[in-house]
């Protein structure tokens, strides 16, 4: 039994880790084909070719990062209040059933049926329109993701800090924030992942114009080029990993 | 008079919750209010505290109506049933919280809170977390709270209810030396007739959202709706 146990558990570790070797090494292989197992050559420079000014894998990173940042930021705290005000509403779960709507539907569906006042209000092309349009996808889920925090209890804590004195501001920032701050980790780190995996909407809102990475990855395996579809992947892993990472390390550790 | 409540009215929907409830509270005086789940008594804590609105009625603090005051202006305490301590403060900072937002200097949130820690019992526990504490000690962590702020008036929504015999028992003997050092007024809610009755310097018994003040502890004893003289054949009987 013990052995089957250890089986399954190598089994399952091998199988997490191998979608993450394959790609680091199709990103440094240099002539990789069938029958063989590994790749014939290795090369460092398409690593090297990112910080040369001819790419601009670097700039989509930055770009990638900047819009997935803004969106977790204002999802989250749009999200928070949002929660809350619907939580106090009589008609809550009509409210909270409604913001299913933009999650239900395929982000591609959903983009042209949006695209027409995005063109109407010059939006679409541009950064701007692509965190909009990103963020009426990530404030629904953020408030449905949040929703859940404005328990019983929750009111319960924010009643008292009334009655000891405290106005809005101060149970917001010196209660309510505190304590929420795990789930609010948890809201920004999904609406980021949200953001920085988003596809559909990005390129029909950005009709090409605002080059995310995860739209850079799809050129190059529409070019079919799986070196550097291989090596932008990797970079796009990069980010939400380290962000998991210093969650793990930093954030959650000290919530224990 | 500290506190004076006239024709109090509640309804939720349908349902009658407050039937013009009144009462009137003298300083450093505690009343005790009996009665059943859901006769309305949370309700009328709530009211009093600013939690909830009235239908119709007025409160009264010392002369003074406060119908319209938020609950953080009236500087009515309301403790509920469960401690609901801050969860992400110690038991230094959930005691000093209402200092800390009146924005008093830490010198003087250091003095108070120590003293207060130290009449409650609590100075080996003074930096664990609301999860490390028993039923019991969150029960002081939550007197300290808000006693420290010197309310004028401490409203005990069955503060005692979850705890066992022996920490019950401990913990009202706490509040009555407390409430005498501190010449607390308060109002104190409960469904169990001896804690009713051990509590209180005066009594009032409340079924279905109507409330009766009693002259004395025993015309309360006397009256057969208490369930007072159920209790004593009970006994009786054994």
């Amino acid at each position: 039994m013990g052995g089957l146990k250890k089986a399954i558990v190598i089994i399952g570790i091998v199988l997490s880790v191998f979608p993450f070797v394959f790609l680091a090494l199709l990103s440094i292989a240099q002539d990789w084909r069938f029958p063989f197992l590994l790749p014939s050559y290795y090369q460092s420079a398409r690593w090297a070719g990112i910080f040369t000014e001819s790419n601009d894998l670097l700039k989509s990173l930055a770009l990638s990062f900047a819009i997935a940042i803004m969106v977790a930021a204002f999802s989250t705290i749009a999200g928070f209040m949002i929660s809350r005000t619907i939580s106090l509403n009589v008609k809550r779960k009509l409210l909270l059933f409604a913001c299913y709507f933009p999650l239900a539907l395929s982000p591609v569906i959903y983009s042209l049926l949006i695209n027409h006042y995005f063109i109407l209000l010059n939006l679409s092309g541009t950064i701007t329109g692509v965190i909009i349009a990103q963020l009426l996808i990530a404030v629904p889920f953020s408030i449905l993701l949040l929703s859940s925090f404005w328990s019983g209890y929750i009111r319960s804590l924010e009643d008292i800090a009334a009655t000891l004195g405290s106005n809005f501001s101060q149970s917001f920032f010196k209660v309510l924030l505190p304590v929420a701050r795990p789930q609010l980790l948890v809201c920004f780190f999904q609406t980021f992942l949200i953001s920085w995996f988003e596809f559909g909407l990005t390129t029909i809102i950005g009709v090409g114009k605002v080059q995310t990475l995860t739209l850079k990855v799809f050129e190059y395996i529409g070019e079919a080029n799986m070196y550097y579809a291989a090596l932008s992947s990797c970079i796009i892993i990069l980010p939400p990993a380290l962000f998991l990472w210093v969650n793990k390390k930093f954030v959650f550790s000290n919530l224990n | 008079m500290l506190l004076t409540v006239e024709n109090i009215n509640k309804r939720f929907y349908a349902e009658t919750v407050l039937q013009n409830v009144g009462l009137v509270l003298e300083q450093h005086r505690t009343l005790s209010i009996l009665g059943k789940s859901g006769c309305g008594k949370t309700t009328l804590l709530k009211i009093i505290a600013g939690l909830v609105f009235q239908d119709s009625g007025n409160i009264f603090l010392n002369g003074i109506n406060i119908n319209s005051l938020p609950p953080n202006l009236r500087r009515i305490v309301y403790m509920s049933q469960e401690p609901l301590l801050f969860p992400h403060l110690d038991v230094f900072e959930n005691i000093a919280y209402g200092l800390r937002i009146r924005k008093e200097g830490p010198a003087a949130i250091e003095t108070k809170v120590d003293q207060l820690v130290g009449k409650l019992g609590l100075q080996e526990h003074k930096r664990k977390m609301p999860h490390q504490l028993s039923g019991g000690q969150k029960q002081r962590v939550n007197f300290g709270r808000s006693l420290i702020i010197n309310p004028p008036l401490l409203l005990l929504d069955e503060p005692f209810s979850n705890l066992d015999t022996q920490t019950r028992r401990e913990m009202q003997q706490l509040f009555k030396e407390i409430a005498g050092e501190f010449k607390i007024t308060s109002i104190f809610v409960t469904h169990d007739i001896k804690e009713a009755l051990l509590m209180c310097d005066s009594i009032g018994y409340m079924k279905e959202g109507q409330l009766t003040i009693y002259d004395n502890k025993n015309s309360f004893i006397s009256d057969s709706n208490t369930g007072v003289q159920q209790e004593i054949a009970f006994w009786q009987s054994l």
